[in-house]
């Protein structure tokens, strides 16, 4: 057999070999399990009971208020006194999902980020005022 | 001499896509035990993963460190997040030379495409957040409040005629990387809902955008 067609017959197999392609997720907190938001009822359970049911959140603030008049409102401390109104638990469950696939030709790259968000709203005597959740994740409780 | 080296290079390139493969993991799970080998998995990338149904799973954790060489670097050369890292950086280099390269990338997915039919004037705040979920941005006022709820898309199409300039590196030709042509065509998208809502916290009006294709080339 000739060296070149040797050669040749070497590197294809080769060549087939620099395709690729990689599956990732990257999972960020613990997911929520959306069963258990019922036990969270609106003016009644207070900020105790969602700690005990949902353990601490991943951030706790406070919703951006914006007064009508900013130096009145800094000078009565009255924006204090409204975001203590408006105080929220978030607890968020994030699945970062991404697909590559190249043959060194043509690559192909697709990212997917989807999150669960429980948000408690809490009222300035911390009882709970408004709950929201969201699912956006396919297997967060699977 | 060379053909020794040839073979060794196939033999490596051969054994290369084993880490995580279903060849290994088939070894492992019915000839493996039987053979002195250690499991070829647990060799390849490293004993903090372990395997599923979905594919080998690892911790990446997130201990920032503040030396540039750890005490255990040996050990943290296998871990998770060392293999990550790696994955990441093969994977910009390879898009990088490719000279067609197609990106996406997606940010949510729960807001509506269509109007909801329950959002009506006089909704109560409640109901909407239990219809939509936690909003994106919440803007509170004496007079009302705004919410808002965005979903972001966007797709990145390149194309080279030419050497990319990182392979550009490894051609020893003066100029070469000069000497392309690149198109980039790169498109962002946003679907966006709008809420307002009165001092009582009644839905006064919704409002549902999607961003016309605002594309850069």
């Amino acid at each position: 057999m000739p060296r070149g067609a040797l050669l040749w017959i070497l590197a294809l197999p080769c060549a087939a070999l620099l395709t690729g392609c990689a599956l990732g997720t990257q999972r960020f907190g613990i997911p929520i399990d959306a069963s258990r938001i019922g036990a969270i009822e609106i003016g009644t359970s207070t900020k105790a009971d969602v700690l005990r049911e949902f353990g601490p959140p991943t951030a706790y603030a406070a919703l951006p208020v914006v007064p009508p008049d900013p130096a009145e409102a800094l000078a009565e401390n009255i924006l204090a006194a409204v975001e203590a109104d408006n105080r929220v638990f978030v607890y968020e469950y994030r699945e970062d999902h991404e697909n590559f696939f190249t043959v060194i030709l043509f690559t192909r790259f697709r990212r997917q980020v989807l999150s669960d968000r429980l948000m408690v709203f809490f009222d300035a005597h911390d009882v709970v005022r408004y709950v929201a959740f969201a699912r956006e994740t396919p297997s967060a409780t699977e | 001499m060379k053909r020794a080296a040839l073979a060794g290079a196939l033999v490596l390139a051969a054994l290369a896509p084993c880490g995580c493969g279903l060849a290994t993991l088939t070894f492992d799970s019915t000839i493996g035990p039987l053979t002195p080998a250690p499991p070829l998995h647990d060799l390849t990338v490293g004993e903090e993963f372990h395997v599923t149904e979905t594919g080998p799973v690892g911790t990446l954790g997130d201990n920032a460190l503040l030396r540039p060489y750890p005490r255990d670097v040996i050990r943290r050369l296998s871990a998770p997040s060392s293999f990550w890292a790696a994955a990441q950086g093969i994977q910009a280099f390879l898009t990088s030379i490719s000279p067609i390269a197609n990106r996406t990338a997606q940010v949510g997915g729960s807001t509506p495409t269509e109007m909801p039919p329950e959002l009506q004037p006089g909704t109560a705040l409640e109901s909407a957040l239990a219809l939509l979920g936690p909003p994106d941005l919440w803007l509170r006022r004496e007079s009302g409040s705004l919410l808002l709820y965005r979903d972001a898309s966007r797709r990145v199409w390149s194309f080279y005629v030419g050497v990319p300039p990182p392979a550009a590196l490894l051609v020893p030709i003066p100029f070469i990387s000069s000497l392309r042509f690149r198109y980039i065509s790169e498109r962002e998208r946003a679907q966006k809902l709008m809420l307002f809502f009165d001092a009582d916290d009644a839905l006064l009006e919704a409002r549902l955008g999607v961003d016309s294709d605002a594309e850069v080339q």
